[in-house]
C-alpha cells in the first residue's frame, strides 16, 4: 500500500514538473498575446472559431514580415492560448497567470460570457488588457482595463426595432428566447420592453433552457396565438431544432422569424435545417463572408485550414488581434500594458467586416465596441443574404 | 381543445424520447443495482454512428422509395446497434464489472469518468457544432383535425415501444432473461444455484447498450442531427423517470417517461414555459411523496 | 502570510490551489451531510445558495464579509434542515432524487430572479477570499469533522449509515441525528458558496446545477468516503489534476477521464479508506515517517483508543 502511494507522489510530481511551463524572456521586436478562450466543453465551438480568427489574423500579419509601429519597429506577432474549459476559474488562472508574464501585453477572450464576466473584474485588479471576443453579457461596472468587440443588445436591438417598424409593419409578434443565455435573454426582454413604444404586441413570451430538444410544446402555444413573426433567440443547437420543429407543425410558412446577433449567417445553422432558414431576417455586425471585400475573401479562403467554417465569432477573433495591433502601432511598445491600454482606449479602426472604436477612459471606463456598424439581413442562401432596407 | 390534443400528443411523443433512453438505463440500474452514467453517452454513440454510415453512403435522402428507406433505416440501426453492443461490453469487463456490488456510487463515479472521457472524444473527433445527420425516412407529417404528428416521431414512439416489449421478452420468455432476474432479485443465491453472475452482468449491460445504440439512431434521425454533449440532458431526465417508476416492471419506465413528457407539455403550455423543469420535478416528487415504493413498486421502504 | 504567499508563488498555483480549497471545503460538507446515510446530489445548489446570500449582502447592503459568509452559511444550514426534514421518510435512492430535484429547482428559481441577474449571473462582488480566507477555514472544518468523527454525533451518524434499524435500536434518535448532520453539511456549503462567489465575482445559476453537484460527489468517493481526509484530498487531487495536464491543449479531460476512471477501478473503496478510529490513516501515517517520533512499544499492535 505503500508502495503505491509512493508511486503516486512520484508520478503526480512529474506531472507537476513536466507541466510548468518556463518563462520566457521577453524578446526584442516579438509582441505577444495570450488567448484565455474556450476550446472544451459546451461553448467549444464558439471559443475555437475565435481562437483560430486570432491565429489567421496573426497569420496574415506574420507572412508580410510584420508590422512596423508608427515610432519605426518592425514585430512579428506571438500567441499562447489558454483553455478555460467554460469555467470561471480557469479563465481566471488564465487571467493571472498572464498577468504574471511580463511578455504578454494583452489578453484576448474570452467568448463565453463564462469567462469574460469572471475576467472582467480581475482585468482591472491585475491591470491586464483584455479585449473579449464575442461576449455579450451586460457588464454593470466596466473598468479602464476590459474591452469587447462584440456588438451587445443595447447598441444593436433598438436601431433593429426602428428598421423592423419602418420595412416590416408588425403587428402580433411572438418571442421565443433561451432563458439560460444571458445575452439572448436580454435582448427578448428589451424587445418586449419595447414593443409598446415600436407599436406592435407581444402576443407570446416563450421561454427554453438549453440542451432542450422539444420545443413542440412552446411551439403549440405560439401557434395558438397566431403571431405574424417569431423572434427566435436560441443558439444554433437549439434554435436548429426549433425551426425543424416549426416546419413539422407547420408554421414556418405562416410566421416570420427574427433574431439577432447575425445568428442565421452561421453556415451550420442552415446546414442543419437544411435551408429552413431562407428568409429570416436578422440584425448583425456589418459581415458579410461572401462579400466582395478582398480582405474577407482572403480570410475566408485561408480559413479553410481550419477544420470548421467561419462564423462572427472568427471574425471577432480577427477583430480583436487587428484591434490589439493597431494599438501597439499607436503605442509602440510590447511591454508597457499602461501606454498600450491607453492606445487601445482611443481606437477608431476599420477591421475585417466592421469597425473598431473605443473611447474607454479611465475616469469613466466603458470597455464597449461603440464603432460597428448593424445591418439588418435577409438570408438567402447558405453563405448570403440581402440587406433590408 | 385542438391545441391540448396537440400539447398531448406533444407530450407523447417527447416522452418517448426519454423513454427510449431510460429504458436501457433502468435495466441496467434494477438487475445489478449499478448507475450506469455512461449509457447516455453510448446513446451518443449511436447517433454518431447513423452520422457516419448515412453520411458515408452519401444518400440521397428525399428521393427514395419507402422500401429502400426502411430497409436503410433497418440498416443504420443494425450497425449502430452492433457498434454501440461492442462498446457496452468493453465498458462492462474493464469498468463495471471490478465496480460492481460495492458501495453504489463506486459505479456511479466510475462510469461518470467514462462518460467525461467520452463526450470530449466526441468533440475532438467530430467538432464542437452539432453535425447533421441526413433524414432516411421521407417527412410525412400526418395530420388529423389539426393535430400534427411527423413520421420520424412516430418511428421513435414505435422504437420505444419495440425495446419495451423486446426487454420484456427478454426477461419474462427467455432462460437469460429468468437468470437475469435471478440475478436481479438475489445475485449469492442466483450464483449459488449456477447461474453465472458475470455473464449475466455481460449480457444486461450488452442488451441495455444496444437499446440504446437504436435509441441513438432513432433520435439522431428525429432531430436530424447529433452532437457531443446531447446525452446530458436524457442523462437526467432518464434518471428521474428510472427512479421515480420503480424497479419492478420494465414497462413502469415507459410509462413514466410518456407521463414526464406529458407533464412537461401541459406545464409549457397551461402554467409557464419558464418554470417547466421546476414544475414537473415538483409533480414527480409529489408522486413520489405518496408512493415511496416507486410509482409501480417496488423499492424497500 | 497570505500576501506572502500570492506574491512568491506563480498566479497560476494561486488560482488553483484557492479553487482547490474552495472545492474541499464544499465536499467536506458533503462529507458531513452523507455521514448519516443520506445522498445529497444538491450541494452546488447549497453552495450556491449560500453564495448568492453572502454576495447580495455584500454587494448590496455592505454587510462585512464575515457577517455576509456566515449568513450564507446559516441560509445553507435552513435550507438543508428543511430538506432532511422532507426526505426523512424515503428510501435513500428516492431521497437522493428529492435532493436533485432541488437542486434543479434552485436553478430554475435564480434563472427567473430579476434582483440576482438571472442569466446574466450577479456581477459585482468584492474580491474577499485569498489564501487567508481559505486555508484557515479549510483547517476550522477539518479540525470541525476529526472532532465529529470522535464525538457522540458522529458515533450516531456513522451508525446510522451502516445500518438504520440498528441504530435505532440502541436508542439513537436516527431522524433527529440525520437531520442534524445534513443541515450542518449544508451550512458548510453555504460558507464555501460564499467564499467562491467572492473569489470568482460572480455568482451564476448554471453553477448550481447537477454537473457541479456530480463532481463534488465525485470527489468525495473517490477521496474516500469513510474518512474526512478522503474529500480534501479528492478535491484536491481532482481540481490541480486538469490543471497538470494543460500540456494536452485539447485532450485534457479524456486523459483525466481516463485517470478518474482507472483509479476508481483500482481503489473501490476511495483513495483513502476508513481507519479504526485512534490509529491514523495509513497516508498520514506514511507522511509522518518523514519525522520519525519515538513509538511506544506498547501501541505498535494498533490498539483502539489513542495513542
Amino acid at each position: 500500500m505503500q508502495r503505491w502511494l509512493i508511486g503516486f507522489a512520484i508520478g503526480l510530481l512529474t506531472l507537476t514538473l513536466a507541466g510548468r511551463c518556463a518563462t520566457i524572456a521577453a524578446e526584442e521586436h516579438v509582441v505577444h498575446f495570450f488567448q484565455d478562450n474556450a476550446l472544451t466543453g459546451q461553448a467549444g465551438s464558439y471559443g475555437t472559431r475565435s481562437v483560430h480568427g486570432v491565429e489567421l489574423a496573426a497569420k496574415h500579419i506574420n507572412d508580410t514580415g510584420g508590422f512596423t509601429d508608427t515610432c519605426g519597429n518592425k514585430y512579428t506577432i506571438k500567441l499562447s492560448v489558454w483553455d478555460m474549459a467554460n469555467s470561471h476559474e480557469q479563465a481566471i488562472a488564465g487571467l493571472r497567470k498572464a498577468a504574471d508574464d511580463p511578455t504578454v501585453l494583452a489578453v484576448l477572450g474570452s467568448t463565453p460570457s463564462t469567462g469574460f464576466a469572471a475576467m472582467e473584474p480581475v482585468a482591472g485588479q491585475v491591470k491586464m488588457p483584455v479585449i473579449a471576443t464575442g461576449s455579450a453579457v451586460p457588464i454593470k461596472r466596466w473598468n479602464p482595463y476590459a474591452f469587447r468587440v462584440t456588438i451587445a443588445t443595447p447598441v444593436a436591438a433598438p436601431y433593429f426595432l426602428k428598421e423592423f417598424k419602418e420595412v416590416f409593419h408588425p403587428k402580433r409578434v411572438a418571442m421565443l428566447y433561451d432563458i439560460t443565455q444571458d445575452a439572448l435573454r436580454a435582448e427578448a426582454e428589451l424587445i418586449r420592453d419595447l414593443s409598446g413604444k415600436t407599436g406592435f404586441e407581444i402576443v407570446a413570451f416563450e421561454a427554453f433552457r438549453v440542451n432542450d430538444t422539444d420545443f413542440r410544446a412552446q411551439l403549440t402555444t405560439i401557434k395558438g396565438t397566431t403571431p405574424e413573426w417569431l423572434g427566435l433567440y436560441a443558439a444554433n443547437t437549439e434554435g436548429s431544432k426549433i425551426i425543424n420543429q416549426m416546419d413539422e407543425l407547420g408554421l414556418l410558412g405562416k410566421i416570420n422569424i427574427f433574431s439577432g446577433y447575425g445568428v442565421f449567417q452561421d453556415p451550420t445553422y442552415w446546414d442543419l435545417t437544411n435551408g429552413k432558414t431562407k428568409g429570416a431576417v436578422n440584425w448583425a455586425v456589418a459581415f458579410n463572408l461572401a462579400s466582395s471585400d478582398p480582405l474577407m475573401q482572403k480570410v475566408v479562403a485561408d480559413y479553410k485550414s481550419f477544420p470548421e467554417e467561419p462564423t462572427i465569432y472568427s471574425v471577432y477573433g480577427y477583430q480583436a488581434l487587428q484591434a490589439a495591433v493597431d494599438a501597439v502601432k499607436r503605442a509602440c511598445t510590447v511591454t508597457d500594458r499602461e501606454k498600450f491600454r491607453d492606445a487601445l482606449a482611443d481606437t477608431e479602426l476599420e477591421a475585417l467586416g466592421g469597425s473598431v472604436a473605443f473611447h474607454n477612459l479611465r475616469s469613466e471606463p466603458n470597455g464597449e465596441n461603440q464603432g460597428g456598424s448593424v445591418i439588418i439581413s435577409r438570408i438567402t442562401g447558405r453563405d448570403s443574404y440581402e440587406l433590408v432596407e | 381543445m385542438e391545441q391540448f390534443v396537440q400539447q398531448l400528443v406533444n407530450g407523447i411523443m417527447a416522452g418517448s424520447t426519454y423513454a427510449v433512453v431510460a429504458l436501457g438505463f433502468g435495466l441496467v440500474f434494477s438487475v445489478m443495482r449499478v448507475v450506469n452514467l455512461a449509457h447516455p453517452e453510448i446513446f451518443m454513440i449511436g447517433a454518431y454512428v447513423a452520422f457516419l454510415v448515412i453520411s458515408g453512403l452519401h444518400v440521397p435522402g428525399e428521393g427514395l422509395n419507402v422500401l429502400a428507406a426502411v430497409a436503410l433505416f433497418f440498416g443504420v440501426l443494425l450497425v449502430a446497434m452492433l457498434a454501440t453492443g461492442a462498446a457496452g461490453l468493453v465498458l462492462e469487463r474493464l469498468v463495471i464489472r471490478p465496480t460492481r456490488g460495492t458501495y453504489i456510487l463506486t459505479p456511479f463515479i466510475a462510469t461518470a469518468g467514462v462518460s467525461i472521457a467520452l463526450q470530449n472524444s466526441a468533440q475532438r473527433l467530430f467538432g464542437p457544432d452539432p453535425v447533421r445527420v441526413p433524414s432516411v425516412i421521407p417527412p410525412h407529417t400526418f395530420t388529423l383535425g389539426g393535430v400534427r404528428v411527423t413520421s420520424m416521431q412516430l418511428a421513435t414512439f414505435l422504437t420505444a415501444v419495440a425495446i419495451m416489449l423486446a426487454l420484456r421478452y427478454y426477461v419474462h420468455s427467455t432462460r437469460w432473461g429468468r437468470a437475469t432476474r435471478a440475478v436481479a432479485e438475489k445475485p449469492d443465491v442466483a450464483a449459488a444455484c449456477g447461474v453465472n453472475v458475470n455473464l449475466v452482468s455481460q449480457l444486461t449491460v450488452g442488451i441495455a447498450s444496444i437499446m440504446a445504440g437504436a435509441a441513438g439512431v432513432a433520435l439522431g434521425l428525429l432531430y436530424t442531427s447529433a452532437a457531443p454533449f446531447m446525452g446530458l440532458l436524457y442523462g437526467l431526465k432518464s434518471f428521474i423517470c428510472m427512479l421515480v417508476a420503480g424497479n419492478r416492471h420494465i414497462e413502469a419506465i415507459m410509462a413514466v417517461g410518456l407521463l414526464l413528457g406529458v407533464v412537461e407539455a401541459m406545464v409549457t403550455g397551461y402554467i409557464s414555459s419558464n418554470l417547466r423543469d421546476a414544475v414537473a420535478f415538483a409533480l414527480l416528487l409529489a408522486v413520489l411523496f405518496f408512493r415511496p415504493q416507486g410509482l409501480f413498486g417496488s423499492y424497500e421502504v | 502570510m497570505s500576501s506572502f504567499l500570492s506574491a512568491h508563488l506563480p498566479a497560476f498555483w494561486v488560482v488553483t490551489l484557492i479553487t482547490a480549497g474552495l472545492n474541499a471545503i464544499i465536499t467536506m460538507g458533503l462529507y458531513f451531510s452523507n455521514s448519516a446515510g443520506a445522498l445529497s446530489a444538491c450541494h452546488a445548489a447549497l453552495a450556491g445558495v449560500g453564495g448568492y446570500v453572502a454576495a447580495v449582502l455584500t454587494t448590496n447592503f455592505d454587510w462585512p464579509f464575515p457577517v455576509a459568509l456566515l449568513a450564507g452559511a446559516v441560509v445553507g444550514f435552513a435550507i438543508g434542515m428543511l430538506l432532511a426534514l422532507v426526505t426523512l421518510r424515503m428510501n435513500e435512492l428516492v431521497a437522493g432524487l428529492t435532493t436533485l430535484a432541488f437542486g434543479e429547482t434552485m436553478v430554475i428559481i435564480a434563472f427567473n430572479l430579476d434582483y440576482i441577474g438571472g442569466a446574466n449571473g450577479f456581477m459585482g462582488i468584492p474580491l474577499q477570499t485569498t489564501f487567508a480566507a481559505v486555508y484557515p477555514l479549510l483547517a476550522l472544518v477539518v479540525f470541525g469533522a476529526w472532532r465529529f468523527d470522535r464525538s457522540r454525533l458522529g458515533y450516531a451518524a456513522r451508525a446510522c449509515r451502516d445500518n438504520a434499524r440498528a441504530a435505532a435500536a440502541m436508542g439513537i434518535n436516527v431522524p433527529w441525528v440525520k437531520t442534524l448532520v445534513f443541515a450542518l453539511g449544508s451550512g458548510i456549503a453555504g460558507l464555501g458558496g460564499g467564499l467562491r462567489a467572492h473569489y470568482v465575482l460572480v455568482q451564476n445559476p448554471d453553477d448550481m446545477g447537477f454537473f457541479f453537484s456530480l463532481n463534488y460527489l465525485i470527489f468525495w468517493v473517490f477521496g474516500g468516503s469513510y474518512t474526512f481526509w478522503g474529500p480534501v484530498f479528492g478535491a484536491m487531487f481532482l481540481t490541480i489534476l486538469p490543471e497538470m495536464l494543460r500540456f494536452s491543449l485539447y485532450d485534457r479531460f479524456i486523459i483525466y477521464g481516463v485517470i478518474l476512471t482507472a483509479i476508481v477501478i483500482v481503489r473501490l473503496q476511495g483513495v483513502i479508506t476508513r481507519v479504526p478510529l485512534g490509529r491514523r490513516p495509513v497516508f498520514v501515517a506514511w507522511l509522518s515517517r518523514l519525522w520519525r517520533r519515538p513509538v511506544p512499544a506498547a501501541s505498535l499492535g494498533g490498539s483502539q483508543g489513542g495513542r
